[in-house]
């Protein structure tokens, strides 16, 4: 009982984030050609992950010579005792060569399931160095999520399949809802202590600075926006907003494209502001929303700013204003009678 | 299973998996730990103002050799490899060594100390160094260099 439930309740969620983008009502439209867009991304996926896992290899090689005094973290505890420098080395190679299966033939589970396995021992070697990189965490999520997707041909497995690589695409902007919800509750959290914070006007240009001084780090525009906060102001608060409602854009097919474009952008202006490179959560952008198998239009319509979470209604009230008054199709053959 | 059984079991499963991981991300790490990889709670650069508290290690010899004043870590390009690449892992390991500190946990010091002088410090064979927490203005800090407060919280050798 409860299982035939489900379909009703994933839709009904699905609406409740969707606004009149017809995503909630029509989960796919054009099942096939989705399916072989988020097949091929996919394959994609795994070629980009090869590359990435293949320029990390020497990092990595060079972060375990002389035998560091490890910290264990819990997917390694296996090869505590193994010595770390042959084990980062195989371990990378072995993933590294998983990602190039996995592009060959994307639709072997057992190539899928290697790669994640692997990249996350690689992962956790670098993970016991103290601190943990955070650029290797989307690569292990959206390929644990990989593992799940079908193989197929029938319509079902079509389904299956979009719904897999759907959930990728709403784990990653749930990341960014992640970072922004924390800025946000943070900023409230001084309002509330009456203490300057995530509100105030030199917010960026604080965090700005205080990221120059640590790194010792001289970015293209960080100096500029710290001699002009109130200018950085504006982008801040933007930046909160954007990254609160990407979640809500997973359901939103129509603003993918555009968000992900977004997305680049604020990753582009941290390389600007602050001299932090996030080549691969661009890549990944780049593979799920940029090149999103569900995305209605090639190109931004007016129209679709209306599905802007929070601000929609404001921008079909503003399009209202512009549009010339169009006569429903029966009116206009009566006209023409 | 059906195909259909399994498109179901996805349904109810794949959206639950990413609540289960932001419920767990969300939650505070096991004692001693920044995270519980590999569930990162994605806070970066979250907190700021015109008034903040940082953690740091000050140099103050290298292989014998007394500085002219204490340095900061990340200052010594030439002498430390990690301080060239800006090794921001360091950064995190030191608020870990300080986090040991303040909750009086001799194994997590020691520990986390061990990885700091052999791995971030493997360019010399004896360090002086300071474990510190300081306080400034971030704006007056990059701009004249000036720190409020700056607060020993132990000083360590490496030999």
């Amino acid at each position: 009982m409860i299982q035939k439930r489900i379909p009703h309740l994933v839709r009904s969620f699905r609406s409740l984030f969707a606004a009149n983008d017809r995503y909630g009502d029509s989960p796919i439209r054009g099942l096939s050609k989705a399916h072989e867009r988020a097949t091929q991304n996919t394959r994609y996926f795994y070629l980009a992950a090869a590359l990435y896992v293949w320029m990390c290899l020497p990092q990595w090689h060079q972060a375990v010579i002389g035998a560091p005094p490890l910290e264990h973290v819990w997917p390694l505890y296996w090869a505590a005792d193994i010595p770390i420098l042959p084990l980062m080395d195989t371990l990378g190679v072995i993933s590294a060569t998983l990602a190039i299966l996995a592009f060959w033939k994307p639709d072997v589970i057992l190539f899928r399931i290697g790669f994640t396995l692997s990249f996350l021992f690689c992962a956790s070697v670098s993970a016991s160095l103290g601190a943990i990189n955070h650029g290797h965490h989307e690569w292990i999520w959206v390929s644990l999520v990989f593992i799940f997707l079908p193989s197929g041909t029938t319509r079902v497995a079509k389904l299956s399949y979009c719904l897999t690589f759907a959930t990728a695409q709403a784990l990653v902007l749930m990341f960014y809802t992640m970072a922004g919800f924390w800025k946000f509750a943070e900023g409230i959290k001084s309002l509330i202590n009456g203490v300057p914070g995530n509100f105030s006007p030199d917010a960026l240009a604080w965090t700005l600075a205080d990221r120059m001084a640590q790194t010792n780090t001289s970015p293209l525009l960080g100096p500029f926006f710290v001699d002009y906060a109130i200018l950085a102001w504006p982008l801040f608060l933007c930046l909160m907003y954007v990254q609160i409602v990407s979640i809500v854009i997973a359901f939103r097919p129509s603003m993918h494209l555009v968000w992900a474009g977004i997305l680049v952008a604020f990753h582009t202006g941290t390389f600007l502001l602050m001299e932090i490179a996030f080549p691969t959560h661009i890549v990944i952008l780049m593979l799920l929303l940029i090149a999103s198998p569900f995305q209605r239009e090639d190109w931004l319509r007016p129209q679709t700013l209306t599905l802007l979470p929070l601000f929609g209604g404001l921008f079909a009230y503003l399009l209202s204003l512009f549009a010339r008054p169009i006569l429903p199709p029966r009116e206009n053959a009566q006209c023409a009678i | 299973m059906t195909a259909v059984q399994a498109y179901r079991l996805r349904a109810l499963a794949l959206p639950l998996g990413v609540i289960c991981y932001f419920l767990i991300a969300i939650l505070p790490p096991p004692p001693g730990n920044l995270e519980l990889f590999p569930f990162f709670k994605w806070s970066l650069f979250s907190t700021t103002s015109d008034r903040l508290d940082d953690v740091v290690i000050i140099v103050r010899s290298i292989d014998g050799e007394q500085l002219d004043e204490p340095t900061h870590f990340y200052d010594l390009k030439d002498r430390f490899g990690s301080a060239e690449a800006r090794d921001s892992r360091l950064a995190k390991t030191a608020d870990r060594l300080a986090y040991a500190l303040l909750n009086d946990d001799p194994v997590q010091e020691r520990n986390t100390r061990r990885l700091i002088e052999h791995h971030y410090m493997r360019d010399a064979r004896s360090v002086e160094y300071d474990l510190a927490m300081i306080t400034y203005d971030p704006i007056r800090r990059y701009r004249e260099g000036e720190v409020k407060a700056m607060l020993v919280l132990k000083r360590y050798s490496k030999s």
